[in-house]
């Protein structure tokens, strides 16, 4: 399943849920990119490019997140289940 | 067009923001079609806070009125109560406590989610 | 092709989502998907012409009309709507029809994906 994590209030709980599920793949969007992802770190991890540039994050999370744009988040949520936390 | 499975995710507190209460009628919406489509209500983080059996449900009431009807269950997640001191004792009668890993598992039985 | 529903809850201005919802909309629709709006509470205003800002920027609902003119399908909540003292949407741009929930209830049985933002 996918967890659209997108802000400091519910996207924790996205990242909470990812933790229990063995196939989670986890997608930071809008303020998740600021969320701490050391929990999830053995889960698939993407961010989206634009609002991890725009946040100065990218150095931040070279090492934990893929980052993507936005073509390849419309496969990712055609091709998984997506529970949202945006 | 098929039937689907609508989890509908209440995470915010009553009553300083409206989603609590938007998330509420999405619930009966999501209903309303040709299809009707199944709702679950889960409330979870602080949204926990609306299942307190004295909360105020004046602005809700035709929703639960729908609820009644459609048999939708409301859920409130144990862990989520416990964080927050809240008791069983202390919840309407409608509403059932989950586990989180029950929770869990009901986003991976609904088809979609919203979160309000 | 596939059809991805996306409920915006945000007004414009104020928070970021209108900018992710134009965005992921118009990936989508490049990618040759169909893409409906659902838009709720505040999100409504994204629909209202006459925009100006004083800085050169994009304006929300310039955004909004050019996903509409690519082919996006975009319902207002009526009661939102006319919650807001917007009237049936009257200062609405074209392409943004006004409903209700039982449209939402079609777009979520009609919906290969749905998120909310």
């Amino acid at each position: 399943m996918l967890y659209l994590c997108g802000d400091k209030i519910i996207g924790p709980m996205g990242l909470q849920y990812a933790q229990m599920d063995p196939d989670a793949i986890v997608v930071l969007i809008k303020d998740g990119v600021y969320l701490d992802t050391e929990a999830v770190k053995d889960k698939k991890i993407y961010a989206i490019d634009e609002d991890v540039k725009r946040r100065g994050m990218e150095d931040r999370l070279k090492d934990t997140a893929d980052i993507i744009g936005y073509d390849k988040l419309v496969d990712l949520v055609f091709e998984n289940k997506v529970a949202n936390f945006v | 067009m098929a039937e689907k499975k609508v989890l509908i995710n209440i995470c915010r507190a009553p009553f300083g923001t409206v989603f609590y209460t938007e998330g509420l009628r999405a619930a009966v919406g999501v209903s309303a079609g040709i299809d009707e489509n199944i709702p679950t209500v889960l409330f979870q983080s602080d949204g926990v806070f609306y299942c307190l059996k004295d909360v105020d449900r004046t602005d809700a009431l035709a929703y639960f009125e729908s609820y009644k009807g459609m048999g939708t269950e409301l859920c409130a997640v144990k862990e989520d109560l416990d964080e927050r001191g809240i008791t069983e004792a202390e919840l309407a009668d409608d509403i059932t406590v989950i586990s989180k890993e029950r929770a869990f598992e009901l986003f991976q039985e609904n088809d979609f989610s919203m979160d309000f | 092709m596939a059809r991805m529903a996306i409920m915006l809850t945000e007004g414009p201005w104020q928070t970021e989502n209108y900018e992710i919802f134009a965005r992921l909309a118009e990936a989508a629709l490049d990618k040759g998907h169909e893409v409906e709006g659902f838009w709720y509470i505040d999100s409504v205003y994204n629909a209202i012409k006459h925009q100006k800002f004083p800085e050169d920027v994009p304006l929300p609902v310039e955004r909004m009309k050019k996903l509409v003119e690519k082919g996006a399908k975009i319902i207002a909540c009526g009661i939102c709507v006319n919650a807001r003292g917007l009237e049936g949407g009257k200062e609405f741009i074209d392409g943004v029809r006004v409903g209700g929930l039982p449209d939402l209830a079609d777009m979520v049985s009609d919906a290969d994906t749905f998120i909310t933002l």
